[in-house]
C-alpha cells in the first residue's frame, strides 16, 4: 500500500487531533496509507475554508486541497470539501475521492501525488462503506439512484425511499451470500423493468454478515444505541431477538451489554444487527454521558412475564 | 380483569380483518356481535361487528389471555375506551387498499396509541406482494405523529401472519414493561 502525506492549514488543534485519530481508524480501509506532514511537504492539504488565501501566499496552490467548512455555512465551490464536524466515513470518502480523481487524471497537474491502484472492486467492505456513504449523504447532495455491479447483474439503490432494486437471480445470490458487489456509483437511467423493490435494511442485513465479528470501525463499543425507526419487519425474519432489539431500541438508547442481556441475543447477531442498522441509516449512537446507567428489570421479573411466556408456549412461539 | 389474565385489543376500521385475526388465535369460536352491514360504501362485506369481538386463549394453571376486537364503524366509537381499558397492548389492523387508509391510520393511532405509551403494532392487509410503498407511507405517517412502532404487511387469513403480529406486540410489551419497572 502506498503512502500519501496530508498537511493541515489553518485548522484548530482539536480538528487536527480528531482527524489524525480518524486516519488511524481508516488505515487499511482507505486505498492508500495516510501520514501527517508539514504543508510544504504534503501531497494533499486539508485547509480551513477561511484560510484558502494562505495556501496561495505560501505557494501551496499546486497541491490538491480539501476545504473544511463549518456545517453552518454553505459548501464552498471547491472540488474537495468536508463539512465540520465530520465523521470517519466522510473523511474516508473524501480522501478516496481525492486519490481516485488524481489517479484518473493521470496526475499531470499534481506531481506530488503518486498514482495508486484503484480500490479493489467488489470487496464487501467497499460496498458496505459506499452504501453507508450514500445513505448518510445529505439529500440535496446525493443522486436519486446508485448502482452496484456484480456477476449476477446490477443492483440499484434509491436512498430517498429506503429501497433497493435487483432481479430475482441477484436476490437469490444475495440471500445465499454468494455474490460480491462493487462500490455504489451514481446512476442516471430509470430502474430497469423486471427488478423487484426491496427494503434497504434487508440489503444492509444481507451484505453486513461479513462484519459481524465486531462493530463497524467507526462505531464506539461504549456508546448507547437507539433506532430512529423500525427496520422492515420482513427483513427481521420473525426472529424474536431481533424483534426484541427493535422494541427496546426504538424506546430508548441502551449499551451493548444491556442490549445483549435484555434481548437474549448472541453477540455476533447483535453486532450484525447494529452494523446493518448503521449501514441503512437507522442507528443513532451517542457516547455515555453519565457514569451509571439504569438497570432494566429482566423479563422474568415483569408483571406480565409469566403470562407472556405462557402465551408464547401456547401459540408455539417459544 | 384479574391478575392472572391479560388483554390484547384488536382495532381498526371495518373490513381490516379484526374478527378473522381473533378467530385465528382463540381457543373456541370467538364471540362476535355481527350484524348485516348497511354501510356497503365504507366496506363491501355482508356482515360487520356492531358491539365487540371476543376470544380467549387459555394458558396453563388457569391463566388466560383475553382478545377483544373493537367495532369497525366509527359510530360505535363510544366502545373504544371501554375496550381499551387495561389492555396490555393493541394490534391496529388497516386495509391497505382502502382509499382512506391515511385517515383511518390517523384516527385509530390517535385513539389507541396513547401518545406512544401503549404498546402498539400496526398490520396492513390486502397489499400486493412486495408493495413496500404503503408500509413505508404508514410508517412515515406514524413517525410524524411521534410514534415509532412496527408496521407489518399481513394477510390475517394466514395464521403465521397473525402470530407475527402477536410476537411483535409481545416484544413491544416486554420493552414497555422493562421501562416501567426500571430500578
Amino acid at each position: 500500500m502506498r503512502t500519501q502525506r496530508l498537511g493541515f492549514v489553518g485548522l484548530g488543534d482539536d480538528t487536527v487531533s480528531a482527524c489524525l485519530s480518524m486516519l488511524k481508524i481508516i488505515d487499511g480501509r482507505s486505498s492508500v496509507h495516510w501520514d501527517q506532514s508539514v504543508p510544504g511537504e504534503a501531497d494533499v492539504l486539508m485547509v480551513a475554508c477561511d484560510q484558502q488565501e494562505q495556501t496561495h501566499q505560501a505557494d501551496l496552490s499546486n497541491k490538491p486541497c480539501i476545504v473544511v467548512y463549518p456545517t453552518t455555512r454553505d459548501r464552498p465551490a471547491s472540488t474537495f470539501t468536508l463539512p465540520h464536524p465530520f465523521r470517519v466515513m466522510q473523511l474516508l470518502d473524501v480522501l478516496d475521492e481525492v486519490v481516485r480523481t488524481l489517479t484518473t487524471n493521470g496526475d499531470p497537474d499534481h506531481p506530488g501525488v503518486t498514482p495508486v491502484e484503484p480500490a479493489k472492486p467488489g470487496s464487501e467492505a467497499d460496498f458496505c462503506a459506499s452504501l453507508y456513504r450514500v445513505i448518510t449523504t445529505k439529500t440535496e447532495q446525493r443522486s436519486e439512484l446508485y448502482c452496484s455491479n456484480s456477476e449476477e447483474g446490477q443492483l440499484l439503490v434509491k436512498p430517498a425511499s429506503h429501497r433497493f432494486y435487483a432481479r430475482p437471480a441477484l436476490l437469490h445470490a444475495l440471500n445465499a451470500g454468494a455474490v460480491t458487489l462493487s462500490q455504489l456509483a451514481p446512476y442516471t437511467d430509470p430502474v430497469p423493468e423486471g427488478m423487484a423493490a426491496r427494503p434497504l435494511f434487508e440489503l444492509a442485513w444481507l451484505t453486513g454478515a461479513n462484519h459481524s465479528d465486531g462493530l463497524l470501525p467507526w462505531l464506539e463499543p461504549d456508546s448507547q444505541f437507539q433506532l430512529s425507526r423500525w427496520p422492515s419487519a420482513a427483513a427481521l425474519n420473525k426472529s424474536r431477538p431481533l424483534l426484541s432489539l427493535c422494541a427496546l431500541m426504538t424506546r430508548r438508547a441502551l449499551g451493548l451489554a444491556q442490549l445483549q442481556t435484555l434481548s437474549k441475543c448472541d453477540k455476533q447477531t447483535l453486532y450484525h444487527f447494529l452494523n446493518a442498522c448503521e449501514i441503512s441509516g437507522l442507528l443513532v449512537s451517542e457516547r455515555r454521558t453519565t457514569a451509571t446507567q439504569p438497570t432494566p428489570v429482566p423479563v422474568e421479573s415483569q408483571r406480565f412475564g409469566g403470562l407472556i411466556r405462557g402465551l408464547r408456549t401456547r401459540l408455539g412461539l417459544s | 380483569m384479574t391478575s392472572d389474565e391479560f388483554k390484547i385489543l384488536f382495532t381498526g376500521p371495518m373490513g381490516a380483518g379484526k374478527t378473522t385475526a381473533i378467530a385465528q388465535l382463540s381457543d373456541d369460536d370467538c364471540v362476535s356481535t355481527d350484524v348485516v352491514n348497511t354501510d356497503l360504501e365504507q366496506c363491501n362485506k355482508e356482515m360487520t361487528t356492531a358491539g365487540l369481538d371476543y376470544g380467549y386463549i387459555s394458558l396453563a394453571d388457569g391463566y388466560g389471555v383475553r382478545l377483544y376486537g373493537t367495532p369497525g364503524q366509527e359510530r360505535f366509537r363510544f366502545m373504544w375506551p371501554i375496550l381499551a381499558n387495561n389492555a396490555a397492548g393493541v394490534i391496529l389492523l388497516l386495509n391497505g387498499e382502502h382509499p382512506d387508509l391515511n385517515d383511518h391510520l390517523g384516527i385509530y393511532a390517535d385513539a389507541f396509541a396513547n401518545g406512544g405509551e401503549t404498546p402498539l403494532v400496526v398490520g396492513v392487509g390486502r397489499l400486493p406482494a412486495n408493495d413496500f410503498g404503503r408500509v413505508d407511507q404508514v410508517t412515515e405517517q406514524l413517525a410524524a405523529m411521534g410514534l415509532f412502532v412496527p408496521v407489518i404487511s399481513v394477510d390475517v387469513r394466514e395464521k403465521d401472519d397473525v402470530l407475527l403480529l402477536v410476537e411483535t406486540l409481545l416484544c413491544q410489551i416486554e420493552a414497555h414493561e422493562m421501562e416501567l419497572m426500571e430500578i
